[in-house]
Formats: C-alpha cells, structure tokens, sequence
C-alpha cells in the first residue's frame, strides 16, 4: 500500500478471480474516504482522498460491442447504479446506494457472465501460445550455431524465458479457471450476495495451491525439455 | 434456452409483448410481480442478449441510448409453451393443496 499527494495504490487482488473480494475492498476503502478512481494497466487500484461513504461496489465484464456500450451504461444508471470507472473497456465499476438491489438477480445470468469472461481471458492468453512455440522452435533449431548473435547464452537465456512464460501464460489462465470452478463450485448461488461469497474466497490459499501446481508443472517441464535449448 | 424458460426469462419475455426498452422492462416486471421481482441492470442486459441471439425477441428501434425490443413470433411460440408448463404445476399445486383439504380461499 503506498500513498502519496492524496492518492492511494493498493494492488488488485484479481479482478477476473476475485471480484466479489475486490469490491469489499474499494467499500471499505470508500468507509475511509478513499475513492476509487482507476485500475491502472500494471494491475493498481487507484484511489483519492475524500469524504468516507457507505456506498455499494459492483463490477462487470462486458462483452458487447462498442456501439451497444451506452445501452448498457443506461441500463446501469436507471436502475441506480453509476459507472465509476472501468478497465480496458471490458471491466466496468459500479456504486450505488448500500439498499440497490444487486446488479445480479439470477443465478442463471451470473453463470452466463462467468462463462462468457471465461472464455475471452482463454482466448486472448492462447494470443501468446503459438509466439512461444515459435520461441522455443527457433532455439531448438539454432542450438548448433557458432559465431551468431543467437548462439549468445544471454541471449538464448532471455529468448527461452520469454518462450517459456508465453507458454505458461494460458496453461496458467486454465488452471485458474479449473480451479475457481472446482473450488468455488457454488459461487452462482451467491448471484446476489457477493459479500457473503467474497468471505469465502480465500486469496492467499489459492495462491499457494495454484503457486504449488505451477512449481509441479515447471519443474516437470524443465525436466522434459532438458538439454533441448 | 432449453424448454424451461426461468423465471426472469419468462417476466421479460412477458413484458415484451410491447416494444419496451431495457429500464421500462424492469419497471414493468416489477410492476406485473407487484413489487416481487427486481431484474438487475447485468443479468437485464445479459438476459435480453441472449434472448436476441436465440431470436425470441427483436430490435425494434435504436437510437444512441435506448434500444427497443420486442417478442418475435418464435419468443410467443416458446413463451406459450411455458405457460402452459407453469399452468400445469400451479393446477397441480391446487388440486393436490384441495384434496387435502387445505386449499387456501384467496389463493
């Protein structure tokens, strides 16, 4: 947490993992008079000092086209929830009164947004897969060469980890979305209680777990691509 | 949408037998449940666009802000079918509560 000239910075738990968390966070937070401005792109809450207020924190992922944005904003507004800020155009921030009804009514609806944000985290991770095969192809295929710029260790060094991290990133997204399904089986049931759901939600256990099967996978991998590079 | 449509499915597709937009079709669902039943602004949008997709209702109009909707004759099609479903449990409901004898007057 690092503050300076009003401004607050606290680091996003997860927006896509842990939403329900994250607006516990930003109501707190707003209790004590920091008002959450922005997430900025490295992942940052962005908060300004100013009067505390009880208000009610809602975040949705959109993924409509840009044309039907303001129908959807509308929808928002005239129901009492107003748009505060968003992320990336796919994220968008909501507060309103504490005695709104929640943005979800139904649980049906809520599994519809999960499944649909599901698949654009998917889709876009898998964006860097073929960028990482290609990494590792071209240094498999360079491995005998003397007397290159690509025979460099430093620079094979650094080529192998940006492969590797381009071939982590969507076994890593898949992971995370097989274990919120399995762990959190049940979080449609809370369509319309996010904060008793956000008290179930436990950050720092899911990260050593999903911490532990990424150190299993790397290990298993480094062991099966040894001596390849 | 399988052949069940859920409750808030079937509400909306209610409220659209008029051209309505997003704002007055929670209003009227509202108003029909006397009060019962608030649809919430994500699960609206979510629900009328899946509704659009499976062409049960249709853009009427479409202005910058408002966009307006309206069942289509395969909506009716579907939102007769769960009436009639609905008629069957509530009728079931009914006789089995009468024949026990606890059929309630104002029901």
């Amino acid at each position: 947490m690092n503050m300076f000239k009003g401004k607050k910075y606290i680091f996003s738990r997860g927006i896509a993992f842990y939403p329900e968390k994250e607006m516990q966070l930003l109501k707190k937070q707003a209790s004590k008079g920091w008002h959450f401005k922005k997430m900025s792109h490295i992942g940052f809450l962005v908060f300004e000092k100013g009067t505390p207020e009880d208000k009610a924190f809602s975040v949705d992922f959109f993924d409509g086209l840009p044309e039907e944005l303001s129908e959807y904003l509308v929808i928002y507004q005239e129901a009492g929830w107003e748009n505060i800020a968003n992320y990336k155009k796919k994220y968008f921030y909501f507060k309103a009164d504490c005695d709104t009804p929640t943005i979800y009514s139904d649980s049906e609806s809520y599994w519809l947004r999960m499944k649909k944000e599901w698949i654009w985290l998917s889709i876009r991770s898998l964006f860097y897969f073929p960028l990482g095969i290609g990494l590792l192809i071209l240094l498999f295929l360079t491995k005998t060469l003397q007397e290159h710029f690509l025979s460099s260790l430093g620079i094979r060094t650094l080529l192998a980890f940006i492969g590797m991290l381009c071939i982590a990133l969507p076994i890593g997204v898949a992971i995370n979305v097989a274990f919120s399904i399995i762990i959190y089986s049940d979080r449609t049931k809370y369509y319309n209680q996010p904060e008793r759901f956000a008290k179930r939600q436990k950050i720092v256990r899911d990260s050593l777990f999903l911490a532990m099967i990424g150190f299993i996978i790397g290990v298993l991998i480094s062991i099966l691509l040894k001596n390849s590079f | 949408m399988e052949d069940s449509l859920t409750d808030s499915t079937y509400l909306i597709l209610l409220a659209l037998l008029k051209p309505q937009h997003g704002y007055a079709i929670m209003k009227e669902v509202n108003a029909l449940t006397k009060g019962q039943v608030n649809i919430g602004p994500a699960s609206m949008y979510t629900i009328l666009k899946k509704l659009q997709k499976n062409e049960f209702i249709t853009l009427k109009e479409s202005s910058e802000r408002k966009k307006t909707y309206l069942i289509t004759d395969k909506g009716l099609h579907i939102l007769k079918i769960d009436i009639e479903r609905r008629k069957l449990l509530y009728q079931a409901g009914n006789c089995l509560l009468a024949e026990k004898g606890e059929m309630n007057e104002h029901v």
